[in-house]
């Protein structure tokens, strides 16, 4: 989905960060490794309070051990538990490597290796659950953007803090492939400027249209959600989190271009016709490379 | 050569330039941008630019590239030309690998996904790197075909390159290759197993043992040639004999040699395209232990000076400053070929305006002569730099590097040295020691499984009955570090390499050891003691060479654990634990206390002269403020370089504050 080649620009730092920081807590969470040799247990780590006595003495059931682990340390904070054999573990993910099609991209490559992860006595994960990637469920995002986008249009991801806009992200698609990632530093500052929390979010929909010249949908929502969706460790959860604040009109998903293809919410012109059918960027002075005289978008 | 590497920077017809640098990529701004962009540069206080040449980027197809004849942000020729007339010395970096965040590390395609390049993990897979937007099978740096196809963008580019190099343009150093070794993956058995590797690896054998019969001695084998000598995939396991770990112990010695190897093949290849006018220096990821070996490389590989990479947080600086405190008593010039400005976007955490202000400071007090900073000019795939994609400032962030240069100044800098007491030396033995027992592994397991679950377990007894094991060596070694920052001594840090009058600087060295050393380092060390140095040596008394043969260099010297032993003019002393009560005793008797001292000892410092200045770093470790008092013999002034505050009247003791993962830097004046 990700393209090898896909541009990556016109980030602003805090909006970054705060997205980055969230991305990475997937991989910062409290985890209990319990690592065995054909079965026979030898250690348990904590990754906070470190070596741990052996939970028991050997393995039968992984998934079903780690799950009953998971609840009964669930209480200490421990937020995943991992029984694996090191040696079968490291030989699946060694062989998932002779699998590689360079031209795939990287998230063909990293699903390739969570299934091989998974194979018969290599490791077993508790809370059990789909491929989660910076703390995306990255199988239903493939199956979404295959199924259901047009060909060329943009995501737009806007997160509100009260009235500010705390955090965003716009995601090219191009082919039913990522192609640029962006925040919306790379807009002009007049178009985001009236841009003054949840409500305003079809503004910022047609300001993303605009600059990229494809049709856009997103996901807005507050702080307080999205930070809650990105920190669910399984699919299910983070569903589930979505659905509530959609409900309680706390998220918007404006996906107006999924059933109408070329229309945006506001667009004053049609931007996704003009891409699908292959218009030049450089021919609209809204999305051309900026002469060096004047400010570009990144002087945000 | 015009230009000779200092330990200060580089002397060009005479004249010292300090290697204070900023990175801009040509390729990656508007052409009609640059001359503002190198005007931006300047006014931060930078008058040095460095940039990689990316060999994919200019390659159009096999034997055809750009140089500006389609792109015109790719005319180098130009680039070179505008920077010489603004009056920059340049840096070029031109691969092959450089990596730049691009998806296939600058190598073209045709040769990234060419199966026969690729490295092999121990399990005969290729190894495979995903990094930024891409998943790739890295090659092999043991392949000659490799440097075959790099060799022909090489004579492409040589003669675009040569017109700018010293006296007739403003190159005035090379970078050969980018963070040469293994692709941020230098556990012993991750790889590399191709062909091409092993074929080397019998070279390496045969260099090393000259005689079939030394191998198979040192073995316990009886191999009829070198070639037959499997290379080892895992850790000696238990019931594994002595001669399991020598051959152990040779494959993490043979992959320092593979990086020291492939160096050397990729120097003689630009001195063979005529760009040997200026010095060729090199850059490490990061880490300074095996299989990376600093003093090797500048040795044996054609490479002039080698320095180290770092991004640290805020609250990381420290390893910052241990990276500079090792490449000062260890490298011709202690410089950063890559030091944060900004950061990737995809790395564990983004670093910010806290980040940048908390860390620039980090690598000076650690004793860095040279900083290059990547990037002062923000480009697709990077944030957070003083300068945006077209040159305007970003304010924040480039008032600090303003500041940064003018401290330089402030400080006369390139006439400063550290003023270390003590040295640590992490012997090069004990650092592959632990390296035999590491786990083999692939890049995702260094992703999901944490580092004390990729070591193996080390059988006991292997060297012999009660030698500590590779575990007890990083504890001493650690050890070692928290007592000097927390006594306050001001160190260096040191492997094997220290040469003989480099430990005579020092007042004691604490050096951490296994049970088998260099004859060389143990008569280095003994004659450092015998010439009236402290020696502290643990956890082993060590008894056996490098071919597990006895030692000699130590012989006579009866060591008993806890006990002060006179050697010459110096005393020795083995610990077979670290005893914080024991080193402090030893010290005090030999009369070494610390020159300045701190009231919070959690608080680390440094010090260092300039000209006849002194000049004091203290840094706060912690997510809190502290306050501290400054304590030394006699009455003196505090004169903020970079701290806030007054200039303030004689004390003999002086309180500082420090936000959190502060560095602060202040001259000290004595007052009679």
């Amino acid at each position: 989905m990700l393209s090898r080649h896909c541009t990556i620009e016109d980030l602003d730092l805090d909006q970054w960060k705060r997205l980055a920081s969230l991305a990475m807590a997937h991989w910062r969470c409290r985890r209990l490794f319990v690592a065995h040799e054909g079965g026979v247990v030898r250690r348990c780590l904590d990754t906070v309070a470190g070596e741990q006595p052996l939970p028991f003495a050997a393995v039968t059931d992984a998934q079903a051990q780690a799950e009953e682990l998971l609840a009964l340390r669930r209480a200490d904070g421990v937020e995943m538990v991992w029984v694996l054999d090191l040696e079968a573990f490291h030989l699946a993910l060694s062989a998932a490597q002779a699998s590689l099609d360079p031209k795939a991209g990287i998230t063909d490559y990293l699903a390739l290796e969570w299934a091989q992860r998974f194979r018969p006595g290599a490791c077993a994960v508790a809370p059990a659950g789909e491929y989660l990637h910076y703390g995306l469920p990255w199988g239903r995002l493939e199956r979404f953007v295959s199924r259901m986008l047009p060909a060329s249009c943009t995501y737009v991801l806007g997160v509100f803090d009260g009235d500010a806009l705390w955090a965003s992200c716009l995601v090219q698609f191009q082919d039913h492939k990522v192609v640029g990632i962006s925040t919306s530093a790379a807009l002009e500052p007049e178009d985001v400027r009236d841009v003054t929390g949840l409500d305003q979010h079809p503004f910022l929909l047609a300001a993303v249209a605009n600059r990229y010249r494809r049709p856009a949908f997103g996901w807005f929502c507050s702080r307080t959600d999205f930070e809650a969706w990105m920190l669910a460790h399984t699919a299910q959860d983070k569903e589930e989190i979505f659905q509530k604040a959609l409900m309680a009109k706390r998220a918007v998903f404006d996906f107006s271009i999924l059933l109408d293809r070329g229309m945006t919410v506001l667009g004053p012109i049609n931007p996704g016709e003009a891409a699908l059918a292959g218009a030049d960027r450089e021919s609209n002075p809204r999305t051309r490379i900026p002469d060096p005289g004047e400010p570009g978008p990144s002087a945000i | 050569m015009a230009i000779k590497v200092r330990f200060n920077g580089l002397e060009i017809d005479g004249n010292l330039l300090p290697l204070f640098s900023g990175t801009f990529h040509y390729w990656r701004s508007a052409r009609e941008d640059w001359p503002f962009i190198f005007d931006q540069i300047r006014s931060l206080g930078f008058g040095v630019v460095e940039t990689y040449v990316p060999w994919a980027v200019h390659e159009l197809a096999e034997g055809d590239f750009d140089f500006g004849k389609s792109d015109p942000r790719k005319d180098l020729d130009a680039w070179l030309t505008l920077a010489h007339q603004k009056g920059f010395k340049v840096l070029l970096r031109p691969g092959p690998c450089i990596n730049s965040e691009l998806p296939d590390f600058g190598y073209p395609e045709r040769v990234l996904f060419d199966p026969s390049l690729a490295a092999l993990d121990a399990e005969g897979n290729p190894v495979v790197l995903s990094h930024q937007t891409s998943s790739f099978a890295v090659p092999s740096y043991a392949n000659e075909a490799l440097f075959e196809a790099f060799d022909v963008f090489l004579s492409a580019l040589a003669p675009v390159v040569q017109k700018h190099l010293h006296p007739h343009g403003g190159v005035v150093a090379l970078q050969v290759d980018n963070e040469l070794g293994y692709f941020f993956m230098p556990e012993a058995y991750a790889m590399d197993y191709s062909p091409a590797s092993l074929r080397l690896w019998s070279h390496f054998l045969d260099l090393k043992y000259r005689q079939l019969a030394a191998l198979n001695k040192a073995w316990g084998t009886s191999h009829k040639s070198f070639d037959e000598a499997p290379a080892p995939r895992r850790a000696p396991a238990e019931g594994a004999g002595r001669d399991a770990l020598r051959q152990a112990l040779d494959w993490v010695e043979y992959k320092e040699y593979q990086v020291l190897w492939a160096l050397g093949r990729l120097s003689e290849l630009y001195r063979s395209r005529g760009l040997g006018a200026v010095p060729f220096f090199h850059n490490f990821y990061g880490p300074w232990t095996t299989p990376f070996n600093v003093a090797d490389i500048e040795a044996d590989a054609g490479i002039d000076f080698c320095g180290l990479d770092s991004y640290p947080h805020a609250e990381g600086a420290l390893a910052a400053v241990d990276q500079a405190r090792y490449l000062s008593v260890t490298s011709r010039l202690a410089y950063f070929p890559e030091y944060g400005a900004g950061s990737w976007p995809f790395g564990f955490k983004v670093r910010d305006l806290h980040d940048q202000a908390c860390t620039m400071l980090a690598p000076l007090m650690g004793g860095a002569r040279g900083l290059n900073f990547y990037m002062v000019v923000e480009r697709e795939r990077w944030l957070g730099s003083p300068l945006d994609v077209r040159g305007r400032r970003r304010e924040g962030m480039a008032s600090l590097f303003d500041r940064f240069n003018a401290f330089l100044k402030d400080a006369d800098w390139s006439k400063a040295s550290p003023m270390n007491q003590g040295l640590l030396l992490h012997s090069r033995e004990a650092q592959q020691h632990e390296a035999a027992f590491d786990r083999p592994a692939t890049f995702a397991e260094w992703r999901f499984v944490p580092a004390e679950l990729r070591r193996s377990p080390e059988p006991a007894g292997l060297l012999g009955e009660g030698a500590p094991l590779a575990s007890e060596e990083r504890a001493f070694y650690e050890a070692t570090r928290a007592y000097c920052a927390e006594k306050h001594y001001s160190f260096s840090i040191a492997d094997s390499a220290v040469a003989g009058d480099r430990l005579q600087r020092h007042a004691f060295v604490l050096a951490t050891l296994p049970a088998f050393v260099d004859e060389n380092l143990a008569r280095r060390l003994r004659r450092y003691a015998e010439e009236g140095g402290l020696l502290v040596l643990g956890p082993a008394r060590p008894g056996l060479n490098t071919r597990f043969e006895p030692l000699r260099a130590f012989e006579g010297l009866d060591l008993e654990d806890g006990k002060p032993l006179a050697v010459g003019d110096g005393r020795v002393l083995w610990l077979r634990r670290f005893d914080e009560k024991a080193v402090a005793s030893f010290l005090r008797k030999g009369k070494v206390f610390a020159d300045t001292e701190l009231s919070d000892p959690t608080l680390e410092l440094a010090a260092h002269k300039s000209g006849g200045r002194l000049l004091l770093f203290v840094r706060n470790p912690h997510d809190t403020e502290r306050n501290a008092k400054v304590q030394r013999e006699g009455k003196f002034v505090l004169k903020p370089l970079w701290a806030s505050g007054k200039f303030l009247g004689a004390v003999e003791e002086r309180d500082v504050v420090l936000a959190p993962h502060e560095i602060k830097v202040w001259e000290v004046i004595p007052v009679s």
